[in-house]
C-alpha cells in the first residue's frame, strides 16, 4: 500500500483511530480489554516476553475479551514487566511488575475486576503531548 | 604480526566464501570497512590477523588501515572469546551500585585479566558501557541472558552453573 | 491501594508515543497522526518556513551541546552543493544513560519522520542513522520501520507525491565512546578511526564525505513532529526563559525509581529526584547527583532546588549533556567516582591529541594513587593544574571536558582528597560502642576473626588486622558497625 498525498494519510489516520483510542481516552466502540505490555531492553532482561506470552496464552485458553499488544519502554525500569491495562470507560492502569508467574491470577483480577493486584498499581494516567 | 597464515587455510571456506560475496556486493567499498567487520566476526566470531589480511585484500586497502580500525573499536575482538563470554556492565548505574567488585569476583575466581580468556577456553570476561537495563545494575551478561542485582555470590553461581552445563553436555 | 504516586510533573513530548503504540507496526503510529508532520510541511510549507518554525521554538540540540537547532539548519540550508546529508547520532555514548535508546525502541518512526522533515528544510535527499552496535533491539526495530516507511511510500522517492525524495540508511558503531563526537562520528561513517577533526569547518558546511550535513541528536528530532503540528508558540510555552520544551533524563543510581522521565526545562532536581524518583534507595541519605556522565560534574543538596537548563545548570557546576542522571548516596566515595570517570576517558581517548591522550592517563594514575594510600598533599595541585590544561589544550569536547568530574568533586569534597593526600583516610571498620548490644551476629561473619567481646557485652574490632570487607557492616542488625 503506498500513500499518495497528504489527504490519503489523514484519510488512513482516521479509519485506524479505534486501534489506539482505548488507550488514551479510554474510548472504544467495543468492550475488548487491551493491554499493553512494555517490551524494551530492560522489559527483555527481565522476561517481559514472557509475560506477554502468557497473556496470549490465558486469552487463548480462557477466551477472554481482550488482546495484548507489545509496545516500547514505559519508563518504570524499577517496575519492569510493567503492564498497562486499558478497559473501556475507564482511566489506563499501569502495573508492575508482573512476571510470567503472576499472570494467571492477574489476568483472574483484570477479567473479573477484582482488587488483588491494585497494590502493583503504578500510575493511572499521564501526561503527554497529543498531536 | 608475527607468522600469518596468508592461504587463510585455518579459515572456515564456507563462511570465507560468504564474506566475499558479501564484499563485492558493496555499493561503497570505501566506505564499508567497519561494515565488512561487523560482518566478519558475526560469521567467525572474532577477527584474527590472517582475517584482517583477507579482508584487506578484498577491499582493496592495506592491511594496517584494517588492523588500525579493529583495534581501535572495542567491539571487534582478535582473540577468540570464551565458550561463555562473560560481560560485566561498567556503566556508572552499575558501578555505583558495585559492578567492580562483582568484575573482581569473576576475575580472582576464574584467574585471569579483564579481556582474556580462560586456559580450557571455557569462559571470558570484559568489561562493557552501559547496556541500558540501569534498572537492574548491576547487570552481568552472558551471550544473550541478562543477570540483574547481581551480587558477588551471585557471580560465582553464575560460573559455577554454566561450568555444570558444559560438563553435562 | 489505589495510589496515584506519581505526581503530574512528566510532559512527555520526546516519549509521545512510548510505550503507547506497538513500535513494530506503522498503523499504530499513523493512527497517533504519525506522519502527518511530514505530510503538512511537504504540502504546506517552504524549506524556509521550515527552518523558520523551528528556530522560533527554540528548541536546542539534545546531544549535550544545546545548540539551537533551527539555525543548525540554515546554516546547512544556506550551503550550495549536488548533495546534502542528514546524520541522527544515535551513538548514545554516555554510560549509564539511555534515553535514545528507549525513544528508538518505542518510537523508531518519529525520528523517521523526523529526519525526513528535516531533509526537507535542508535540501538533502539522503539521512544516516549512526547506532550503537551494543542496541540489537533498536536497530532491528528501525529497520523494521525503515521497511514499513518505504512500503507505505513514506521513504523513497516522489514522498506525497510532492516531488521531494528522502531515503534513510542505518550504520552501525562499533564501540568507541568518542565516535558521538560529531566529526568523529563522520569519519567513522566513512569507515575510518573514529577520530575527531578541528573545527571549522563545521559539518554544515564540510561533513559527511565533504558534503554539508546536519547532525542532530536522537531525542532532538523526536521533537520535531510535535512542534510541526502544534506549532512553535506551543513548544515555547514550555520551559524556561532560555531553554525551551522538555528533557528527558535516564534517572539511575542509589534512587528508588530507576527509570525515564521526561520534564518540562525548569524542573528541580529535588522534585525530579525525590518526587518521581522516590527519593535515595535503602533509606540512606543523599550525598550529590552526577549529570552529563563523563563530562559532566555533581550537584550538591544546596542546589536541588535550582530549576534546571542548560544555563542554571552550568551555573551549579556540571552541565546538562545528553540526560544521565546518576543519584549518589552516603556510601559513594567521590575520590572513586572520578577515577572511574579518568578510567573510562582515558580508556575512551581516541589518541589523537596529545594533552587528553597523556593527560588523562596521568590524571587516572595521580587519582589512582592517592586510592591506594601513595599519593602526597602536593598531588591535589597536580591534580587542579593538570586538569586546567588537559581542558584547554585538548583538541576535541572528550578531551575539554574529561577533567570535570575531578573539578567538580575536588571543588565540593575536598576534605575526601585530603583524607587520601595526608592519609588520614580511614580504611577499617569500628564498632560504636553505644550502639552495639553483643549479639557476636559480626564476629561470627567476620573471615579474619578481628572483631572479640562477650556475648552482650560491646563488641570490639582490631583495626590491624581488619580487611575492610564489610560482612560485618552486613551482619549488624543495629547499625552499630561504622563505616570507613
Ligand atoms: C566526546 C563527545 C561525545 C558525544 N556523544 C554524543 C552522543 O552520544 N550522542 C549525541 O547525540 N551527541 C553526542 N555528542 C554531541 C555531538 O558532537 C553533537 O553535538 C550532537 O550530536 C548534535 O546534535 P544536537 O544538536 O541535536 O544535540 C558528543 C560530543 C562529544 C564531544
Ligand atoms: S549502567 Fe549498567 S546497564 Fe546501564
Amino acid at each position: 500500500m503506498t500513500i499518495k498525498n497528504f489527504k490519503a494519510l489523514k484519510d488512513t489516520q482516521k479509519t485506524m483511530t479505534n486501534q489506539v483510542s482505548l488507550r488514551n481516552e479510554g474510548q472504544s466502540d467495543n468492550d475488548q480489554i487491551e493491554i499493553l505490555v512494555g517490551l524494551a531492553t530492560c522489559g527483555f532482561a527481565v522476561g517481559a516476553d514472557e509475560t506477554l506470552f502468557s497473556i496470549e496464552q490465558r486469552i487463548k485458553e480462557e477466551n477472554f475479551n481482550a488482546k495484548v499488544v507489545g509496545v516500547g519502554c514505559i519508563g518504570y525500569c524499577h517496575k519492569e514487566p510493567t503492564i498497562q491495562v486499558n478497559i473501556p470507560g475507564k482511566k489506563p492502569t499501569l502495573y508492575g511488575p508482573v512476571t510470567a508467574e503472576m499472570v494467571t491470577p492477574f489476568m483472574q483480577a483484570i477479567m473479573n475486576n477484582e482488587d488483588t493486584f491494585d497494590d502493583h498499581i503504578i500510575e493511572t494516567s499521564f501526561d503527554k503531548a497529543v498531536l | 604480526m608475527g607468522n600469518i597464515d596468508l592461504s587463510f587455510t585455518n579459515l572456515d571456506q564456507d563462511k570465507l566464501t560468504e564474506l566475499k560475496t558479501y564484499i563485492n556486493e558493496l555499493e561503497r567499498p570505501e566506505e564499508s570497512l567497519i561494515h565488512v567487520l561487523h560482518r566478519a566476526q558475526k560469521l567467525f566470531g572474532h577477527i584474527p590477523h590472517n582475517l584482517q589480511f583477507f579482508v584487506a585484500k578484498h577491499l582493496n586497502i592495506g592491511a594496517a588501515r584494517v588492523n588500525g580500525v579493529v583495534s581501535f573499536y572495542s567491539f571487534f575482538n582478535e582473540e577468540k572469546p570464551g565458550e561463555y563470554d562473560i560481560s560485566v556492565c561498567m556503566g556508572t548505574a552499575c558501578y555505583v551500585r558495585g559492578a567492580d567488585t562483582v568484575l573482581h569476583t569473576l576475575l580472582e575466581r576464574l584467574e585471569i585479566d579483564k579481556g582474556h580468556v580462560t586456559e580450557d577456553g571455557l569462559f571470558s570476561v570484559r568489561d562493557v558501557r552501559c547496556i541500558g537495563a540501569c534498572g537492574l545494575a548491576p547487570v552481568v551478561t552472558v551471550g544473550e541472558k541478562v543477570y540483574g542485582h547481581v551480587t558477588d555470590d551471585m557471580a560465582l553461581d553464575i560460573i559455577d552453573k554454566y561450568r555444570g552445563e558444559h560438563n553435562d553436555n | 491501594m489505589m495510589t496515584d504516586t506519581t505526581p503530574k510533573m512528566q510532559y512527555r513530548i520526546a516519549l509521545r508515543n512510548c510505550g503507547f503504540i506497538n513500535p513494530e507496526n506503522i498503523d499504530e503510529y499513523i493512527a497517533v497522526k504519525g506522519y502527518q508532520a511530514l505530510g503538512k510541511v511537504l504540502s504546506e510549507y517552504t524549506p524556509q518556513k521550515v527552518v523558520n518554525v523551528i528556530k522560533e521554538s527554540h528548541l536546542r540540540g539534545r546531544g549535550g551541546g544545546g545548540f539551537p537547532t533551527g539555525l543548525k539548519w540554515e546554516l546547512t540550508a544556506r550551503e550550495t552543493s549536488d548533495e546534502k546529508y542528514i546524520i541522527c547520532n544515535a551513538d548514545e555514548g554516555d554510560p549509564g544513560a539511555f534515553m535514545d535508546r528507549s525513544i528508538l525502541e518505542g518510537d523508531p518512526h518519529s525520528v523517521l519522520e523526523a529526519m525526513a522533515i528535516a531533509g526537507y528544510a535542508i535540501g538533502s535527499n539522503k539521512g544516516y542513522i549512526y547506532i550503537r552496535a551494543e542496541y540489537p533491539l533498536a536497530i532491528s526495530r528501525l529497520q523494521t520501520a525503515i521497511e514499513q516507511a518505504r512500503s507505505y511510500g513514506l521513504l523513497g522517492n516522489d514522498i506525497f507525491s510532492s516531488g521531494f525524495d528522502f531515503d534513510i540508511e542505518l550504520k552501525l558503531g562499533a564501540g568507541a565512546f568518542v565516535c558521538g563526537e560529531e566529526t568523529a562520528l563522520i569519519n567513522s561513517l566513512q569507515g575510518l578511526r573514529g577520530e575527531p577533526n578541528k573545527k571549522p569547518p563545521f559539518p554544515s558546511v564540510s561533513g559527511f564525505r565533504g558534503k554539508p550535513t546536519s547532525v542532530n541528536n536522537v531525542e532532538t528530532f523526536a521533537n520535531i513532529p510535535a512542534i510541526i503540528m502544534k506549532g512553535p508558540e506551543w513548544f515555547q510555552s514550555i520551559g524556561t526563559k532560555h531553554s525551551k520544551g522538555t528533557k528527558v533524563f535516564a534517572l539511575a543510581g542509589k534512587v528508588n525509581n530507576v527509570g525515564l522521565v521526561e520534564v518540562p526545562m525548569g524542573t528541580t532536581l529535588r522534585e525530579i529526584i525525590y518526587d518521581i524518583g522516590g527519593g535515595i534507595s535503602d533509606g540512606k541519605a543523599f550525598k550529590a547527583v552526577q549529570t552529563g556522565g563523563p563530562s559532566g560534574g555533581v550537584i550538591t543538596e544546596e542546589n536541588l532546588d535550582t530549576p534546571i537548563d542548560y544555563e542554571s545548570i552550568r551555573k551549579i557546576g556540571s552541565m546538562m549533556g545528553s540526560g544521565g542522571m546518576i543519584v549518589l548516596d552516603e556510601d559513594t566515595d567521590m575520590v572513586e567516582l572520578s577515577k572511574f570517570y579518568l578510567d573510562f576517558t582515558q580508556d575512551e581517548s581516541c589518541g589523537k591529541c596529545t594533552p587528553c591522550r597523556i593527560g588523562t592517563k596521568r590524571l587516572y594514575e595521580i587519582l589512582d594513587r592517592l586510592t591506594q594510600m601513595e599519593g602526597t598533599p602536593e598531588d591535589l595541585d597536580l591534580l587542579e593544574e593538570l586538569s586546567h590544561n588537559v581542558k584547554d589544550s585538548s583538541l576535541c569536547g572528550l578531551g575539554q571536558s574529561a577533567p570535570n568530574p575531578i573539578l567538580s568533586t575536588i571543588d565540593r569534597f575536598r576534605e575526601e582528597y585530603e583524607a587520601y593526600a595526608y592519609r588520614t583516610k580511614k580504611t577499617t571498620y569500628s564498632i560504636d560502642e553505644d550502639k552495639c548490644i553483643g549479639c557476636t551476629k559480626c564476629s561470627r561473619v567476620c573471615p579474619v576473626d578481628c572483631i572479640t567481646g562477650e556475648v552482650k557485652q560491646p563488641h570490639v574490632v582490631d583495626e590491624s588486622e581488619c580487611i575492610a570487607c564489610g560482612a560485618c557492616y552486613n551482619a549488624c542488625p543495629v547499625d552499630a558497625i561504622i563505616k570507613p
